[in-house]
């Protein structure tokens, strides 16, 4: 049996705390540190992928959306605006219970969950399974 | 036969022995009678002393029958009491004569007492009836005018128009009201056609097409639309509404409409839905302010029940609870705080 190739997880929230706990819950489905990448703002994880954009690479972002500097939506208008070649599924992970906001997510194809926090393991790790299903599809 | 009321006779003849008679016979039946042997003397006492019937010979000296009965519907005070004529001219054409003077009845002498007698009472009654009509007339009109000033009022309040459009002849009226929300002067001629000159562009097509609609779609019996009309004082919002007006055959006969001036009202209505945005934008901004420290504490209890293999000490996870806690109460005084504040500038107000 072939152990299939987990993504790299990119965690993007300006709570520190919060990007504490998610590395943690992270940490629990996925040993390898790694993988595992925290950013406090849209900006910034922007960056990360383009810099270090490849076919090979697969990314799993964990996004909230109040941030400063570049919040979840102006980071994912940006993505879908510039031409990159990994291959990148958003899991939205928000505070915010605005039925506005889960149908705004619903309208970009990168997202493919919205969860309000807190995070679980256990529904991180459905995330996990759901992201591989998705990729191998 | 008895009259039900004493009623007035005036007899004008210039036979003395036809005068008594006449007076007699009318007296013996319970009516009041003036006699008088002359036009002139009857017409001036007729002047003073309202009769309520004539009874008028037509041959007499200086001023004869017809021309008393001529006289006498020359003044307005005169003209509807009943004139009947007695006289021995029995040819048609003195007859016709007689009628197109204005007499209602005619008497042939030699006359039979219970025939005059007959014809006086008929003509007193139906004077009564006409007297009573006119007045009935007289009040129904009253009724008509106050109840109309009433509703013109009650328009004039609600700032609602009116306007009928004559689908036979083709005319148009407008109340006053319509002419000042379309700011046409009174008296200018109109058409439906002129509640959607300077339709504003982005109401123009649906608006008309509404129109179109009620005007040549069999099926469609109300035209019921909202629509912007360019003015050089600015723009306004107009409420329109119309239906047609049927014969008894079911055709259609009129087009009754009504106009209101709704400006305001958007307006307000407009001012009303940016003030709910706002409070709805603020109440999901305060909502979210919860959450985040909400969320937070939620995040960390689930870890400290989770976390077997004591990745964080039981006293880092106490501390960042009481943190995000103590910045939830914050949140919380703020918001008593500025509930205080706007409720303090209310009350000042």
């Amino acid at each position: 049996m072939t152990k299939k190739k987990l993504p790299e997880i990119l965690i993007v929230d300006d709570d520190p705390m919060i990007l504490l706990l998610h590395k943690l819950i992270v940490q629990k489905a996925v040993p390898d540190e790694n993988i595992i990448h925290q950013f406090e703002d849209g900006k910034k994880t922007l960056e990360f992928i383009l810099d270090n954009d490849a076919h090979d690479k697969n990314y799993l972002i964990l996004l909230d959306i109040n941030m400063p500097v570049m919040d979840g939506w102006q980071f994912l208008d940006q993505l879908c605006e510039s031409s990159y070649v990994s291959s990148i599924c958003v899991a939205m992970v928000t505070s915010s219970i605005d039925y506005r906001d889960k149908m705004k997510a619903n309208e970009y194809d990168l997202v493919f969950e919205y969860i309000e926090k807190p995070l679980k393991v256990d529904s991180f790790k459905s995330l996990l399974e759901e992201e591989t299903t998705l990729r191998n599809c | 036969m008895k009259p039900t009321d004493k009623s007035t006779i005036m007899v004008v003849d210039d036979t003395p022995d036809n005068l008594t008679l006449l007076g007699e016979m009318l007296n013996e039946c319970g009516y009041r009678t003036l006699l008088f042997p002359r036009g002139d003397l009857a017409l001036k006492a007729a002047l003073r002393n309202k009769p309520d019937l004539f009874l008028l010979d037509i041959m007499m000296p200086n001023m004869d029958g017809y021309q008393l009965c001529s006289k006498i519907k020359e003044y307005p005070s005169l003209t509807n009491i009943p004139v009947i004529y007695i006289s021995a001219l029995d040819d048609t054409q003195s007859k016709v004569t007689a009628f197109s003077m204005g007499a209602v009845d005619y008497i042939s002498k030699p006359f039979q007492k219970q025939e005059v007698l007959a014809r006086v009472q008929t003509h007193l009654k139906l004077q009564k009836i006409q007297n009573e009509l006119e007045i009935y007339n007289n009040r129904l009109e009253e009724m008509v005018a106050d109840q109309t000033a009433d509703l013109i009022q009650a328009q004039t309040i609600a700032q609602f128009g009116n306007w009928k459009h004559n689908l036979l002849s083709g005319e148009t009226n407008w109340s006053l009201i319509t002419h000042e929300i379309f700011e046409i002067p009174n008296g200018n001629p109109v058409s439906p056609m002129h509640l959607f000159s300077n339709l504003h562009p982005d109401d123009s097509e649906k608006t008309l097409k509404k129109w179109t609609n009620f005007r040549e779609d069999g099926s469609v019996f109300m035209f019921n639309t909202q629509y912007r009309i360019k003015f050089n004082t600015g723009e306004k919002w107009i409420h329109s509404i119309a239906e047609y007006q049927f014969d008894e055959q079911g055709n259609k006969t009129k087009i009754i409409g009504a106009v209101k001036d709704i400006t305001e009202r958007k307006r307000y209505l407009e001012e009303l839905s940016t003030k709910n945005q706002t409070l709805q934008d603020l109440a999901w901004k305060q909502s979210h302010a919860f959450r985040a420290p909400l969320t937070r504490i939620m995040g960390l209890a689930n870890f400290a029940i989770e976390d077997q293999e004591n990745a964080l000490s039981c006293d880092f996870l106490l501390e960042q609870i009481r943190t995000s806690a103590k910045e939830l109460d914050s949140i919380v005084r703020e918001i008593s705080q500025q509930i205080t504040e706007s409720q303090t500038n209310q009350s000042e107000t």
